[in-house]
């Protein structure tokens, strides 16, 4: 087998480890966001695995973000009381999408991040309002829309910033550093 | 995009998306479900550990950011202390009402045949719910029941709403989902306690089918009548406020204060058997 006599191509660390190490840090990030929603007094709360999801799928592809996207909405079904799946559901979908349309039409930036997920996030407001306050018609039900669903959606789109800053943060560490080459530089080309 | 909805990758979503559909519907149809047990039990011990942090960090700026306001709590409390000390001319009548009272709510001795659980502590709360609805960590290994009602020493608090196997969850008095019978300590007269999103907001239920011509005023102690068999009789639920004609004009509705504070409960106890549990659904059987 023909080794690559150049040193600096080799990475420090391998990219199966960089990997693991990035899906750790999510999974840890995960466990503390759901907890910081369940934490504290009874005001509105801010559901940071919303743009954390939406986030890691920027930066991810289809599947994993999809897989994300599910597993953080379960938890926010159980920490929000919502029928198991609902979120998940949703979250599922959106962070597919999200993915997609990174993947393929926007660019990875922090205003195409804040477009993309306030749209999501204005999709599942409504879609949560409706399903679970506004068909049922009880007496005062528009009072939570305006005293806890849209100061938690106004906290999360703050929060979002930040969030997006750390995924980004931790995509740049442990994300894998892949390096386009030149196609004049690439000897195995057979060029006619 | 038109390869990707024609991908294995979009196939492979959609199969996740079935799956949820599935599990949504499970949810729906079973009262308790695997996962949200699971998740539970998975991170109960985080959960509580998150919620002591966020307790002692909470606790220590309310002491920096209200010391002003308990200062003139303080001083006001104290006016009312002076007031109530020149209201004990009438001795009697204050002590057999205090006596009254101290049987209602003093629940491990008076109430015979009320078993409590152990103290619950609240390892969480329900994100963004109006009706400050709190997780505990007593479940069903700890005898805890659907329905079971839920209490402090001031009075009840809600009921147990969804039970797991390690955790609990609390659904409080406030919620439009619970109705309760209750009656007035001092008339004897009866009603229906109900919540709205509106109340819950400012903290408090509407007790409902008053009669027109009831002799109940602004702070009489309403405490539950038991009659359902969810809740045993004699647990303080709150102090009437305001009442007016109902809208249907045939009953008068009161607002109602409840003793308990949901939002700032730290240890509950669960009431898991009492005389006459159950008694109107036998009943109805």
């Amino acid at each position: 087998m023909k080794k690559n006599s150049n040193a600096s191509e080799s990475p420090a660390v391998k990219p199966q480890v960089k990997t693991a190490i990035k899906w750790t840090v999510f999974a840890v990030f995960t466990v503390f966001m759901y907890t910081a929603s369940t934490s504290g007094g009874a005001s509105s709360k801010a559901l940071l695995l919303f743009p954390f999801a939406a986030a890691v799928a920027v930066y991810e592809s289809e599947i994993p973000s999809a897989i994300l996207g599910s597993a953080a909405g379960l938890l926010l079904d159980v920490s929000l009381g919502k029928l198991t799946g609902f979120t998940a559901l949703l979250m599922c979908l959106f962070c597919a999408g999200i993915s997609a349309l990174f993947s393929r039409l926007l660019r990875k930036n922090i205003v195409n991040y804040l477009l993309a997920f306030s749209l999501a996030g204005g999709i599942y407001l409504y879609l949560d309002y409706y399903f679970y306050y506004k068909i049922w018609g009880y007496e005062g039900y528009r009072l939570v829309l305006t005293h806890r669903l849209i100061p938690s959606a106004l906290k999360t789109l703050a929060w979002s910033l930040p969030v997006f800053g750390a995924v980004y943060l931790i995509e740049r560490l442990c994300g894998s550093s892949r390096k386009p080459k030149l196609e004049e530089q690439d000897k195995n080309i057979e060029r006619v | 995009m038109k390869e990707f909805f024609g991908s294995k990758k979009f196939i492979v979503i959609a199969c996740i998306a079935a799956f949820l559909i599935g599990i949504m519907i499970y949810a729906a149809v079973s009262s308790s479900n695997a996962i949200s047990s699971a998740v539970g039990t998975v991170f109960s011990p985080v959960q509580r550990f998150s919620q002591r942090i966020s307790d002692a960090v909470t606790d220590a700026l309310d002491m920096l950011i209200n010391a002003r306001k308990y200062y003139e709590e303080n001083q006001s409390l104290k006016e009312q202390l002076a007031e109530l000390y020149a209201q004990i001319s009438d001795y009697t009548e204050v002590m057999q009402e205090n006596d009254h009272l101290r049987e209602m709510i003093d629940l491990a001795s008076s109430a015979d045949g009320v078993e409590l659980s152990e103290p619950c502590t609240v390892i969480g709360r329900v994100a963004n719910d109006v009706y400050g609805s709190f997780f505990i960590d007593k479940g069903e290994k700890d005898g805890i029941e659907y329905y079971d009602p839920v209490v402090t020493a001031n009075g009840i608090v809600g009921f147990v709403t969804e039970v797991e196997y390690t955790y609990s969850k609390v659904t409080t008095i406030l919620s439009n989902e619970i109705s309760l019978g209750v009656y007035c300590v001092r008339t004897g007269e009866t009603g229906v306690i109900e919540g709205s999103y509106e109340l819950a907001l400012d903290g408090r239920v509407r007790m409902v089918y008053i009669p027109l011509e009831c002799e109940m005023t602004e702070g009489d102690i309403v405490i539950t009548s038991g009659y359902s068999g969810t809740v045993p009789q004699g647990i303080v639920l709150g102090t009437l406020g305001e009442t007016s004609i109902a809208s249907n004009g045939l009953s008068r509705s009161g607002l109602i204060t409840p003793t308990v504070d949901p939002y700032g409960l730290k240890t509950v106890f669960v009431i898991t058997d009492f005389d006459g549990k159950g008694s109107a659904y036998e009943e109805e059987q």
